[in-house]
């Protein structure tokens, strides 16, 4: 009897520890996969990169807008307005969970929301935030195949409430860890949108991710399309992301 | 100013590098009407309707043009051209003038040194600028800012500290500014001197991904406003300073809030201590009806007409005391159309002031802009009393 018990503990034991070491281990993977996610989106060092956002409605160019983006880390990016020429002057600045806009019209940097729309079905944050590491914790949910490949699918769910969106569930190749496609909910659990990242190009020392598309959760007919490019390593003066410095850009 | 202009002008075209730091350019274009009807400019002109001589309609078509050149190094020129030609029943004039040209300089990526002409704001209030001192002038809708020559000295510590000074008119008007970033939160604050000593405070943060709060204030010793103290008088003799030894307060609280990405609420409550209290109200009553019994403004235009009743010596809608400010915008209301809706309030009377916009960008360099001015209130109030129902277009083209 007393056997018995000594070895129903010891089981359990091993089993609790077991289980324990498993769960750890795969919530380390997983944060590894997202940080991995995350590097076809941008570099570990300071970089630039052109980003182009064309909004579609029925297959037809609604509106375009470039921006000249620098991103100093995962906290911190620089964008500045360069087409069309209506908007140049106008300077968005990202750090930690704050968004400050600058229009010359203004004269003075006022902070947005992160909700806020920059064009179509982008929010300010879907541009101006390069990696999802930064404000989502992420937790393996399945294993499921989109169109022939295989993906992991990872369940996002944002660190504070100051994020654009509470919850994300993100489709990853299982080999390569590639993003293929993620979608983005509201508080309420509703779908606002789906991306799908659809285009990477080989850069000098890696892939990189160049294309997504995004669909608005309702009407579906309404994309919009992220086109990057041009990424190279490029470090501006840290002034350049104090919002009291925005005046001062030409 | 002209030696300014001179070094500009001779640095702009010799000694720079022109390939490695080339110009850069802007022109943007505007074109502007403003109408007014006669029926009623204002309450006092029902007293006496010939007080003013105006046409029935009053038409103001105003061309701007904005020039922009600067050049970067470790010495840039900035400048902005502007010209106003106005063609109107009443006024034709036209204007040349520079409404920024300084000097900036840049010894080290974190320092820089700004002399000359030249337009700031600071502060974190939307629809009022309680800091900037340097800009008393400013009319948050009259188009026609002044702005002052100024000697400013800025350093950048890192991405979240920043000090500022700026010496502005005479050697003892300055404003001191220190900024700091802490995480979600934000804050400066200000020493001031403009004739009147005074400290300031302002804040901004996000509460979450929909909603931003932000605070501006001020506290000063003495007043600059307009103080009438002597019904009797015509207006123009009023003392200039309320009490020079008191302690004045300012402060907008306001916030703004995003319900979905296309919609943005913007909301101010602002309280001066330097606008009219009821009893300065009263007063301000009487001295109006004691210069319009002068009836000696006759001959002036509905502009001088707007002087003459006070708003000469006060900014719009801070000429009492307690007032909200909301704003509600909703873009691609239609394909391309952006529509706003904007209110003053003044608390203290109930009247109000509303301007719908609509924003049309007809090409990727040309945006139209159609607004309305609609006062509401009893015809003794603030808005009602200075303003009839006046419209603004514009249109702006950019190269």
């Amino acid at each position: 009897m007393f056997n018995r018990t000594l070895l129903f503990l010891a089981m359990t034991a091993f089993f609790l520890i077991h289980m324990k070491v498993q769960v750890y281990s795969e919530s380390l993977d997983i944060k590894e996969v997202l940080e991995k996610v995350d590097a076809y989106r941008g570099y570990k060092e300071p970089f630039q990169m052109d980003v182009k956002v064309t909004d579609y409605v029925d297959d037809s160019i609604k509106s375009e807008l470039k921006l000249q983006t620098y991103v100093k880390d995962q906290s911190s990016s620089f964008l500045k307005y360069i087409y069309p020429p209506i908007d140049t002057g106008k300077i968005l600045l990202m750090v930690d969970d704050n968004i400050w806009f600058y229009n010359k019209k203004l004269s003075k940097p006022l902070r947005l929301s992160p909700r806020q729309r920059l064009i179509g079905n982008v929010s300010n944050a879907d541009v101006a935030r390069a990696n999802f590491s930064f404000d989502y914790m992420p937790k393996f949910k399945s294993n499921q195949s989109i169109g022939g490949v295989a993906c992991t699918v990872i369940e996002l769910t944002a660190k504070n409430q100051k994020v654009a969106y509470p919850k994300i569930i993100l489709y990853v190749q299982s080999s390569g860890y590639k993003p293929v496609k993620g979608e983005f909910f509201s508080d309420s659990g509703r779908l606002l949108k789906e991306a799908y990242y659809t285009k990477f190009n080989q850069f000098s020392d890696r892939e990189r991710l160049t294309k997504v598309e995004i669909i608005d959760g309702i009407i579906k007919t309404h994309k919009t399309i992220i086109e990057y490019s041009n990424y190279k390593l490029n470090k501006l003066p840290d002034s350049h992301y104090n919002p009291d410095f925005l005046p001062r850009i030409q | 100013m002209r030696v300014l202009i001179l070094i500009f002008i001779f640095l702009t075209f010799t000694s720079f590098e022109k390939e490695l730091y080339p110009l850069d350019f802007s022109f943007d274009q505007q074109e502007l009407y403003l109408g007014y009807r006669q029926s009623k400019v204002n309450a006092n002109s029902k007293s006496n309707p010939n007080i003013l001589d105006l046409e029935k309609y009053y038409f103001d078509l105003r061309h701007y043009t904005e020039f922009k050149v600067s050049q970067e190094r470790y010495m840039s020129l900035n400048s902005k051209f502007k010209s106003k030609f106005l063609i109107s029943n009443l006024n034709p004039s036209s204007e040349f003038d520079f409404e920024e040209l300084y000097v900036s300089l840049s010894p080290t990526d974190r320092f820089f040194i700004d002399v000359g002409r030249k337009n700031m704001r600071w502060g974190t209030g939307y629809a009022w600028g309680l800091i900037e001192k340097f800009n008393d002038e400013t009319r948050v809708i009259n188009e026609d800012n002044q702005f002052k020559n100024i000697f400013l000295v800025q350093f950048f510590q890192d991405s979240s500290t920043a000090y500022s000074f700026v010496n502005f008119n005479s050697n003892s008007n300055y404003a001191l500014k220190y900024h700091q970033t802490l995480n979600n939160f934000d804050y400066d604050v200000y020493v001031f001197n403009n004739g009147k000593p005074g400290v300031g405070l302002d804040f901004s943060s996000i509460v979450s991904d929909a909603l931003e709060i932000h605070f501006e204030g001020t506290l000063q010793k003495g007043c600059l406003t307009y103080y009438p103290t002597n019904p009797t008088q015509n207006i123009f003799l009023w003392e200039q300073y309320k009490n020079n030894s008191s302690i004045y307060g300012q402060f907008i609280l306001g916030g703004q809030y995003t319900p979905q990405p296309h919609v943005n609420m913007i909301i101010e409550y602002f309280h001066t201590s330097l606008g009219l209290n009821s009893e300065d109200y009263k007063l301000l009553e009487l001295g109006l009806n004691e210069s319009i019994k002068d009836n000696k403004y006759q001959q002036n235009s509905v502009w001088r007409q707007f002087l003459f009743e006070g708003h000469t010596h006060y900014q719009f809608a801070a000429y009492r005391q307690n007032y909200l400010f909301f704003r509600v915008k909703k873009e691609e209301l239609i394909n391309n159309i952006n529509l706003a809706i904007a209110l003053y309030h003044s608390l203290d009377e109930g009247s109000s002031m509303v301007f719908p916009t609509i924003e049309y960008q007809i090409s990727d360099n040309l945006i139209g802009r159609g607004k309305i001015f609609i006062p509401i209130g009893g015809s003794e109030t603030e808005f009602k009393r200075f303003y009839d129902v006046y419209g603004l277009m514009t249109l702006s083209y950019v190269f």
